[in-house]
């Protein structure tokens, strides 16, 4: 998962960081635990985490549409 | 590092252990240990605390500590002077009926010389009291370091030179030296014990906060 968020947001997160983050996710019941590998935990996103990441996205869309074009114009 | 990994872990609530701590651990395993995971984690484990605690301790124990750091340095500041004596075995009965009388007169002398009031007390131990030969311990106590001393140096002289025929034989150990740092207030302790009130205090309204809102979730 480090590995991951390194690559594709290049931004380097420690374990208590991601683990931190990881808590708070749960806890509003954004992501979920999957069975499996035995120690490994993956995660799964849950219909409203889906829901939230949509929103935060679109909200983020609109800001960088806004941005770029005003962006343009200066 | 592993090992200092695994002590930082401990760092973080019982309750996020049971759950994390297994998962947690093997992405530690995973991970290539340096400081700058290694503080990651601590941060990582006192920001769960802090979370589970909420701020009401941290703030009271904060609070706790700068009263108490307040009351420390308000309060004056006051040296000590010491001298240790050396009483024979000729010294020790005179020395024990007599010496807390004189000394006081001695006392009241030495201060009427400076015209000064500020003598704060006056401590005479006797260390070991057993034949042939005593400890005595005079300790003197002012605001005034250079006061002190010079107090308790006039004492001294008072039971060595002064009062010869009554201990012949007594000798100073140990003169009176210029105290450089006070005996009171002791800043740290102050401190410290302001912040170790202040979080008892905190634990205490989190619980009774804690104890209220619990029948409310519990539905």
């Amino acid at each position: 998962m480090m590995t991951d968020i390194r690559t594709f947001a290049d931004v380097e997160l420690g374990p208590g960081t991601l683990y931190g983050a990881i808590t708070r996710l749960e806890e509003r019941g954004f992501i979920r635990p999957v069975g499996g590998a035995a120690r490994r935990q993956p995660y799964r996103l849950t219909a409203m985490g889906k829901r939230y990441l949509e929103e935060e996205l679109a909200a983020l869309g609109s800001v960088l549409r806004v941005g770029l074009r005003r962006l343009r114009q200066a | 590092m592993k090992r200092l990994f695994r002590l930082a872990t401990r760092l973080y609530p019982a309750w996020w252990r049971q759950r994390y701590r297994s998962e947690f651990e093997a992405l530690l395993e995973d991970v290539k240990p340096g400081w700058r995971e290694f503080f990651d984690v601590i941060n990582g484990a006192l920001t769960m605390q802090i979370r589970t605690l909420g701020m009401i301790p941290i703030v009271c124990t904060l609070a706790g500590a700068i009263v108490g750091g307040v009351i420390a340095f308000r309060t004056p500041a006051l040296f000590a002077s010491s001298a240790t004596i050396r009483l024979g075995a000729g010294d020790i009965a005179n020395a024990k009926s007599a010496t807390a009388q004189e000394l006081r007169a001695s006392l009241d002398d030495a201060l009427g010389e400076s015209g000064g009031t500020r003598g704060e007390a006056l401590v005479v131990t006797l260390l070991r009291g057993n034949s042939p030969q005593t400890t005595l311990r005079l300790t003197y106590l002012d605001r005034d370091p250079t006061e002190t001393q010079r107090v308790a140096e006039r004492l001294t002289a008072a039971i060595v030179t002064e009062k010869r025929e009554r201990a012949p034989s007594a000798e100073v150990l140990d003169a009176p030296r210029l105290p450089r740092s006070p005996v009171e207030p002791d800043y740290s302790t102050t401190v410290a014990s302001g912040g170790g009130v202040g979080l008892v205090l905190g634990g205490v309204v989190f619980l009774l906060l804690r104890s209220r809102r619990r029948p409310a979730n519990a539905g």
